[in-house]
């Protein structure tokens, strides 16, 4: 596997509302997407990272799944009719925390005009004694090629200080 | 079918870059990575092992920062998250450890279980960065009370950058050892600009 760097944003001191990965090369096989963040608001417990092809926020293009351990319990859920995908696959940590959440993300077969896309990710984080991680996969029920994704935080206003988000391409 | 590999032409600059492999001749107490680069965003730890632990359980690895393996730290803390669905257990166990030294590293399968060796691949976010604590996070097969994937997520409550790591068993090297066959890789992962 050969995996070379496509973009790269890191927060400042004011956060990020969103992150934009836009005229995404279309000559790889897949993309990975590695993210190190947290929300910069109080809503004192887990925020969670959304986001959004080709800024398609049609009702029913997503759905999602996820299997995920939370501290005390383990969960399995599954969501469809989104207009984002979302949620479980992208646990940040409330603004209050230091910790970071992680998210490694994988989207495959990105330029594909004739498939639905899928995507397949690892990612946790720790909020204040208790964490989160888990494994989640989801769908856009859509054949276009992914020429852009939007990340944002579902519930804070911006993704914090130091967070961070690093697109690969996969050969 | 035949598989060639894709004419290249002018080879992009890669996002992987190995910084040390283990490939262990004999048993081995302990493997460290020092003078680790820092010049990456992050790194990833590729393994292939196995533990001389003769009890019929897992054996569990710690991986160690700059060399601390002090028990209690005053100012550091880490906590896991370790999730393992075993196929016949559902949905699985789990388990937090706001005491850990390291990072929770993965289970080894004893040697009592067969000449099997556990995979994991783990990631260490942000390592080389002074203003942020960092997080791990892993998956991984473990054998040893059943089969099971496992996963990890550790928060490393310091800002102090990493330049060492060390894996070893966290019952002790006194009490179990790496196999010979292990295999550790680690690789620094580089984003735009680096």
């Amino acid at each position: 596997m050969s995996m070379f760097p496509l973009a790269s944003f890191t927060a400042g001191a004011g956060g990020l509302v969103s992150v934009t990965f836009s005229n995404i090369p279309q000559n790889y096989r897949h993309l990975e997407l590695r993210a190190f963040a947290k929300s910069n608001a109080n809503i004192g417990g887990y925020d969670q990272m959304m986001w959004r092809f080709n800024n398609d926020g049609t009702t029913n293009a997503y759905s999602q799944t996820a299997m995920e351990g939370t501290g005390t319990n383990t969960v399995s859920c599954f969501s469809s009719g989104l207009a984002y995908t979302y949620g479980f696959g992208g646990r940040l940590t409330d603004g209050t925390q230091n910790p970071f959440g992680a998210s490694i993300i994988t989207f495959y077969d990105y330029s594909s005009t004739v498939k639905n896309k899928s995507w397949i990710s690892l990612q946790g984080a720790e909020l204040n004694g208790t964490a989160r991680v888990g494994i989640y996969s989801g769908f856009w029920n859509n054949t276009s090629a992914i020429t852009s994704i939007v990340f944002q935080p579902q519930t804070a206003g911006a993704f914090g200080q130091h967070s961070r988000f690093d697109l690969y391409g996969i050969g | 079918m035949p598989i060639t590999p894709l004419a290249g032409t002018a080879a992009p600059k890669g996002a992987l870059v190995p910084i040390g492999n283990a490939r262990l001749a004999t048993t081995t107490a302990s493997v460290t990575f020092s003078n680790i680069p820092q010049i990456y965003t992050d790194l990833m730890l590729m393994g292939f092992a196995r533990s001389t632990y003769t009890a019929d359980q897992y054996d569990g690895i710690g991986i160690y920062v700059n060399g601390d393996f002090s028990t209690v730290q005053a100012g550091l803390g880490r906590f896991y998250q370790d999730w393992v669905p075993t196929g016949t257990t559902v949905p699985g166990t789990f388990g937090v450890n706001t005491g850990l030294v390291g990072f929770f590293g993965w289970r080894l399968p004893p040697t009592t279980f067969g000449n099997y060796f556990t995979t994991q691949r783990y990631h260490i976010l942000n390592y080389s960065n002074t203003n942020t604590w960092k997080t791990g996070i892993s998956e991984g097969t473990s054998i040893g009370e059943g089969l099971a994937e496992n996963l990890t997520v550790t928060t490393l409550r310091t800002n102090t950058a990493i330049t060492s790591l060390t894996l070893q068993s966290d019952r002790g090297t006194g009490v179990s050892q790496f196999t010979a066959g292990t295999v550790l890789t680690l690789y620094g992962v580089r984003r735009v600009g680096q």
